[in-house]
């Protein structure tokens, strides 16, 4: 898919939009905690995806450089926002579009436990500094390995795994000050 | 962090190590004996390796979500950049091709000419027959050589002769001039 969309087949671009783009977004999601700010990272991630990817070298590569790319409009994103979330903050369940919560009451409301323990995770990671939520997002939710995750945060192996270690540390530190009970 | 003193290794010194615990990827070197051993003997960090742990379900209750709208795509070739060559790239080929150029023409002997009949491009493969008449021999060339010598030594003579003839000449006026002085001088006084 990559390879034929690098020999310049453009029908192959389609393939891997559809083929990424629910990972792109959900790393921008988490990265950025907002789904309309991270529906724009997915577009102009896509778009820098078609305008730069004769760049890419090696295509076994494309999903660090995809990533790395969707990290950098994040943070770009994350820069433009304002005010910027508070730990403190409360977020309300629904804000997000999440109000189809309304099946029968027992699925209803297992699926408000799920969406209260998903927002406060959310806001944990929101407390992170861009590394450490970086590194928690490449390892637990997109299944990088070690030396994937030093690639796409072009740092050293050791850099990599302090950071995940101390961002787990930090979730852990922000889930039990919002007063999360697993 | 707890610092663990009856063993060898301080529980600060174990971070990363949880990481490898945790992840436990293949193809990586198996944790070492000291921190399994230090996690056998040290209660703080098995409570906080097992918080770890928990830790990463409970980060897993957040599942992938497909995009609230699908993507725009570019219309084909709309904003691909086109193909941009270094410009270091493009003198390097410049000089390349310019070598591959000289080395075809000269290995077909080009005869390149400009002349008054005109602009005129040839080339052959095998070496152009030289006409004889259109150049002289080394014989030629010594006999020429040897006629223009003469030819230099007579002129050269002459041209001396006419010198010396010429001084006389000036001399023999002169010398007349100063007769013709001094008898004119005699007749006066």
């Amino acid at each position: 898919m990559i390879r034929r969309f690098l020999e310049g087949e453009e029908q192959a671009f389609t393939e891997i939009v559809r083929h990424w783009e629910t990972k792109v977004f959900s790393l921008a999601w988490r990265y950025l905690g907002n789904r309309e700010d991270a529906q724009d990272v997915v577009q102009e991630t896509f778009l820098s995806v078609y305008k730069s990817a004769r760049n890419l070298r090696d295509p076994d590569s494309f999903p660090t450089w995809l990533y790395r790319i969707t990290l950098n409009h994040c943070r770009t994103s994350w820069r433009r926002r304002s005010p910027e979330l508070s730990l403190e903050e409360p977020v309300p369940c629904g804000v997000d579009g999440e109000g189809e919560v309304t099946r029968t009451a027992a699925v209803a409301s297992r699926q408000q436990d799920v969406l209260e323990a998903r927002d406060m995770i959310r806001r944990a990671l929101m407390g992170l500094s861009d590394e450490h939520r970086s590194a928690i997002l490449l390892k637990e939710y997109l299944g990088l390995s070690l030396e994937e995750i030093a690639r796409v945060m072009e740092c050293p192996l050791s850099t990599a795994k302090s950071r995940l270690y101390h961002g787990l540390k930090g979730v852990q530190r922000n889930l039990a000050r919002i007063g999360f009970r697993p | 962090m707890p610092i663990f003193r009856g063993n060898a290794m301080k529980c600060d010194e174990v971070q990363e190590g949880f990481v490898d615990l945790l992840y436990r990827e293949p193809g990586t070197p198996a944790p070492s004996k000291e921190l399994l051993d230090h996690i056998g003997s040290c209660a703080a960090c098995r409570k906080e390796l097992a918080g770890l742990r928990e830790l990463q379900s409970t980060l897993k209750i957040w599942q992938d979500e497909a995009p609230l709208r699908p993507v725009l795509l570019p219309r084909s070739g709309s904003v691909r950049s086109p193909v941009r060559i270094p410009v270091w790239r493009a003198v390097r080929f410049a000089a390349a091709a310019a070598l591959v150029i000289l080395a075809l023409l000269s290995l077909s002997n080009a005869q390149i000419a400009w002349d008054k009949n005109g602009f005129s491009f040839r080339t052959s493969i095998l070496p152009l027959p030289v006409p004889p008449t259109d150049y002289y021999t080394r014989q030629e060339m010594n006999t020429i050589l040897k006629a223009v010598m003469e030819d230099s030594r007579e002129y050269n003579w002459r041209m001396m002769q006419f010198m010396r003839d010429a001084i006389d000449q000036e001399h023999n006026t002169d010398f007349r001039n100063f007769v013709r002085v001094v008898k004119e001088n005699r007749a006066r006084n």
